[in-house]
């Protein structure tokens, strides 16, 4: 339980940071439109609850629902979350600092868990596994890092009436990233909205994971995913992720990305 | 059907006059059947059922904390005296506290727990909340917070921008609960015949922590004046008593991510710490340190730790405990499947352990199984060796449900 937990708690915040990126430009470099998604203006701090609904091979399906906060503290970025249910996992906590991708920091996270009443800390090397035992993993969570990858542009494609850029990205060595756990990536973006619309994840060659998002909505002047996928297609099963209830720039006071929010919850 | 007496036993607490609360509240149901493994003789363990109910009420700046635990034992129907009514029924009040929130304060008061420090099984300066080891550590391996024995306590917290700082008092004593003589896990070398259980007492515990997070380290301090967790036995007028001898604390803690581990470490010297002798209690002093490194990789969880006590007493040949503790967790999610295995190692003239291994399935959501087996090893003046006949295995079902 204990890893699951540690697993599950950086989905939440890869996904509602993997769809940002504004670029107008067609000729803009594959980096370059990355680093826009990467530092997509998100609003000072939003609120958010979210539900991870994950349908297994065999067709057990098991919900997690947490309330998230998140928060911009100059370059870097805070957020806490906090499971509600089901009743095996509520009150498990998560607090995440991730830092500026220049700074070479690894983001540093604690994990809250009742059983103990202690919070843990969390190592972050490695991010390859499974976030709550999802067919996310840290990885896909955690903000996005673009010198992970080398990157070719592919041109563009039509998706759901969207023109959408399509990159290729691949480590520098061709094999996997040690972090990741991913050798290779096609990554299509919407360079107006800066999201990340659809990503497929390639392991020694093959296509193990694809990411989708499934529903998005303006809220408050941003574009939210509201819906996303993410299929296993190399053990069966997705996990659908859903974001609800969202709002941005509520002035989420600054004491709150702290590890007393992990031990009394928030409300 | 549960949630309304909770629900309304947190409504008065808040009054009527408070706007819109929200309630939150969860528990479980558990079922066990104990074996014992091999050949020991003694009462067959049976079952033992427990159930949890816990609910947070929540008015703004003021949130209302309680829990409620039922447990009974089969084995002891048939026992007497003490041990029939110190060991086959629980039922209590476990927690109930208030907690009041403002931006760089928080205040809890009621009856609680609270952990210092970052050891696990270990208690290097986790010295607030006694433990209940009738059943040794046997139900508390998945939940350690159920082997605290909650206080009343007056918790202070304040959020300065570069420390936090606590500040707990304990107005009233308790003791460590052991398990009567004549129960599967009553200590070896107590007399058969002891004066009575002083589990409250008048006395002060007071302690203060200071706390920060410095370049990707977490590092806290404490201080800690008050009492013993464990009763000693000691002479007074002819009569053999009980008593909480005084102690005073102060400690460190640290945690840092190192590579893909996570390192970890309590340090704390006893200025003053109760010992027990033939003779009574003598004041001593000690110092004890753990290390510890986690990693999480791909649903494997590695613990390992390694902790040793020095006494500062000449006249002891005893000056020296090393304890260690190995745990192995996989969790295979795609399967619903985890499985565990736990090596405690306490050596001060001879080695002891305990083995600990576990399979858990989530067959429906929120129902588990699990199945364990729980082997001692040792002299039996040793720490686990002392419980070598109590070797046992464990099935389990559980239901956790929301309120």
């Amino acid at each position: 339980m204990k890893l699951l937990l540690k697993s599950a708690a950086l989905t939440l915040l890869g996904l509602a940071i993997l769809p940002a990126l504004a670029v107008s430009e067609k000729t803009m470099k594959p980096e370059t439109l990355l680093e826009q998604v990467r530092d997509r203006d998100e609003g000072d701090d939003r609120r958010s609850r979210m539900i991870l609904e994950q349908t297994m091979s065999d067709g057990f399906v098991r919900e997690r629902e947490l309330l998230m906060l998140e928060k911009k503290f100059g370059a870097e970025r805070k957020a806490v979350l906090y499971f509600t249910a089901p009743a095996d996992t509520a009150g498990t906590g998560i607090l995440m600092f991730s830092y500026e991708e220049a700074s070479g920091k690894d983001d540093d996270q604690w994990l809250y868990l009742p059983a103990l009443r202690q919070s843990r800390r969390i190592a972050t090397n490695s991010k390859e596994g499974p976030f709550l035992g999802t067919d996310f993993s840290f990885a896909d969570i955690e903000r996005l890092r673009v010198n992970d990858y080398l990157y070719e542009d592919q041109g563009s494609t039509e998706m759901n009436g969207r023109t959408l850029h399509k990159i290729a990205a691949h480590t520098a060595n061709g094999l996997e990233n040690p972090r990741t756990g991913y050798s290779q990536r096609v990554i299509y973006v919407d360079a107006e909205r800066q999201l990340i619309m659809r990503d497929e994840f390639y392991r020694e060659g093959r296509h193990i994971k694809t990411f989708e998002v499934t529903g998005l909505k303006e809220i408050d002047g941003f574009w939210t995913v509201t819906e996303a996928v993410m299929t296993n297609h190399a053990e069966g099963g997705f996990t659908r992720l859903l974001r609800k209830e969202t709002t941005y720039n509520v002035g989420i006071a600054d004491r709150l990305f702290n590890e007393r929010t992990l031990r009394s919850g928030i409300q | 059907m549960v949630r309304t007496p909770l629900f309304l036993a947190l409504l008065l607490v808040h009054g009527a006059a408070l706007a819109a609360p929200s309630f939150s509240g969860k528990g479980h149901a558990e079922i066990r059947q104990q074996e014992r493994a091999g050949n020991q003789t003694g009462d067959d363990p049976g079952q033992r059922y427990e159930g949890l109910l816990e609910g947070q009420m929540n008015t703004g700046q003021l949130t209302t904390n309680a829990i409620l635990l039922g447990r009974y034992r089969s084995q002891y129907d048939d026992a007497e005296g003490a041990v029939r009514d110190d060991m086959r029924r629980d039922a209590e009040l476990r927690e109930f506290y208030l907690t009041w929130s403002a931006d760089r304060f928080e205040i809890r008061a009621g009856k609680q727990q609270q952990a210092w420090g970052r050891a696990d099984y270990f208690r290097i300066v986790d010295v607030w909340n006694p433990l209940d080891l009738r059943e040794f550590l046997l139900p508390y391996f998945d939940n350690y917070s159920l082997g605290r024995q909650p206080r009343g306590m007056l918790i202070t917290d304040y959020f300065g921008d570069v420390w936090e700082q606590q500040l707990i008092i304990a107005a009233q004593r308790k003791a460590t609960r052991l398990a009567p003589a004549g129960s599967d896990f009553a200590t070896n070398g107590m007399p058969a015949s002891l004066p009575p259980v002083h589990e409250d007492g008048d006395g002060v515990d007071i302690g203060w922590r200071g706390k920060r997070f410095w370049a990707g380290n977490d590092i806290e301090l404490y201080a800690f004046h008050g009492y013993h967790a464990d009763e000693m036995l000691t002479v007074d007028h002819t009569q053999l008593v009980r008593e909480q001898a005084k102690r005073d604390m102060l400690g460190t803690s640290l945690a840092r991510p190192l590579g893909d581990w996570v390192l970890r470490s309590d340090i704390a010297h006893y200025l003053r710490e109760g010992r027990q002798t033939a003779t009574g209690i003598e004041d001593s002093s000690r110092t004890s340190a753990l290390l510890g490194f986690d990693r999480v990789d791909n649903e494997w969880t590695w613990n390992l730790q390694l902790a040793t006590t020095h006494w500062y007493d000449e006249e002891r040949h005893h000056d020296d405990v090393w304890e260690s503790s190995v745990s192995v967790e996989k969790n295979w999610s795609r399967y619903r499947l985890t499985t565990g295995l736990l090596w405690l190692v306490n050596w001060v003239d001879d080695s002891s352990q305990l083995w600990r291994a576990s399979v858990s399935y989530e067959f429906l959501p929120q129902w588990k199984i699990s199945f364990a087996g729980v082997a001692f090893d040792g002299k039996d003046e040793s720490q686990f060796g002392q419980f070598d006949d109590q070797d046992r295995l464990l099935l389990t079902l559980r239901r956790d449900f929301s309120l």
